[in-house]
């Protein structure tokens, strides 16, 4: 008897794991199906609320850096060509800033490497003169590196000559460099000092 | 009742995430360099740990047993997720400070923890009233690791000048070593201190 009923309980225990797996899966899929329905909403709703601050956060450091301007031309392409070249690789945007309808300088985004990671920064530069520096986004060491977001480090910056090299006071410029951190102090010399070449770059041959 | 105050009080202190049950360290050792820090990510992790409790603990009889993990996984993710963009939307300040760490509590060990051990097992008002507690004792955990961590190495306590200008800071505390340092003597000390009731007992 129990000879003969035992391949048909077999076949009923595949049964039984087949519905079970398929179960399993529609069930699980259901999940992620929930999931991604609430993530589309959060996002909608997100969303432009976080372009809005990126781009106000993006007006205010422009500002920052060219105080004189009152309106802001994003010309990256128009000098694509002094980009792809690579001797400016770390510069990533051009802005040209307007008072009225006056030209009155240049902001430039650079993203040097830093210590840690990319020290994303705007350098304004107007005439003759630095007009500002600012940076925006860094991962350097809290307390050392990370002071390069200082108002008195930035201050450094602004009112240099165009037409002089950016360096430390070591190197024979202005710069003081942030006591345990060479490198952070470093990068943003640099991510400056190409702004200022592609500058006078751009004024010799324009 | 009783039970609630109880499943809410001992998250607290008595299983304290981060200095009883040594749970959730990654982000504790790692963003406490500032209290304003420690405070985003206890408050970021509590909202997560609530949120996951209620909804395993809702689904309890319905997730079935052996796809219960990537369903808790799904789950945690989907809150991190939401509390990531909310953040950016809402606190961008708190939220750049944070870094990396806010997806990272998807892999914090506290909260899918807290929903295998306690949530699924749990009616409703319970699993809140532990993901309540559990999340305030992280948030105090992280808190008081990253104040000692602040005063110390950087003389402010949330940002304000705590010890005059003559205090020069202990840059250490600030960088990993002051984590493992910080902690080590508070986890010591708070083993110290629970210890104490019990030495008569045992005649130590």
């Amino acid at each position: 008897m129990s000879d003969l009923r035992r391949p048909v309980v077999w076949v009923e225990e595949v049964r039984a794991v087949r519905t079970n797996l398929i179960y399993l899966g529609i069930f699980l899929g259901v999940v992620c199906l929930a999931s991604a329905t609430s993530l589309a909403v959060t996002h909608g709703v997100a969303e432009p609320l976080i372009n809005e601050h990126k781009e106000r956060q993006r007006a205010a450091a422009l500002t920052r850096v060219l105080p004189e301007a009152d309106r802001f031309e994003h010309v990256t392409g128009e000098y694509s060509e002094y980009l792809i070249e690579g001797e400016f690789t770390d510069v990533d945007e051009i802005n040209l800033g307007y008072r009225g309808e006056e030209p009155v300088g240049y902001v430039f985004r650079t993203s040097p490497a830093g210590y840690a990671d990319e020290i994303v920064m705007m350098i304004g530069v107007s005439g003759d003169e630095i007009t500002g520096m600012s940076v925006l986004q860094q991962r350097e060491t809290p307390g050392l590196g990370a002071r390069v977001t200082e108002e008195s480090f930035q201050r450094q910056f602004a009112g240099l000559p165009a037409r002089q090299r950016i360096a430390t006071v070591d190197d024979g410029g202005q710069i003081d460099v942030l006591a345990g951190a060479t490198e952070s102090t470093l990068a943003v010399i640099d991510g400056a000092e190409q702004a200022r070449q592609l500058y006078k770059r751009i004024r010799e041959e324009r | 009742m009783q039970r609630l105050w109880s499943d809410f009080h001992k998250g607290i202190l008595k299983e304290n995430a981060i200095l009883r049950l040594l749970l959730g360290l990654c982000p504790a050792l790692a963003v406490t360099t500032a209290a304003v820090n420690g405070l985003g990510m206890g408050l970021a992790s509590t909202a997560v740990l609530v949120s996951s409790n209620v909804l395993v603990s809702l689904l309890r009889r319905h997730i079935p047993d052996k796809i219960r993990i990537p369903c808790y996984i799904v789950i945690i993710a989907s809150f991190v997720t939401m509390v990531d963009l909310l953040m950016e939307a809402f606190v961008p300040e708190l939220h750049e400070a944070l870094g990396i760490f806010v997806p990272l509590i998807v892999v914090n060990c506290l909260i899918l923890g807290r929903a295998e051990a306690f949530a699924s097992r749990n009616p409703l008002a319970n699993a809140i009233s532990d993901g309540l507690g559990m999340g305030l004792g992280f948030t105090l955990g992280l808190v008081a690791l990253a104040s000692v961590r602040e005063i110390l190495g950087a003389g402010t306590l949330f940002g304000l000048s705590v010890m005059g200008s003559a205090f020069r800071p202990a840059l250490l505390m600030i960088l990993p070593p002051g984590a493992f340092l910080t902690l080590g003597l508070m986890v010591g000390l708070v083993n110290w201190w629970s210890g104490r009731g019990a030495t008569g007992h045992h005649g130590l």
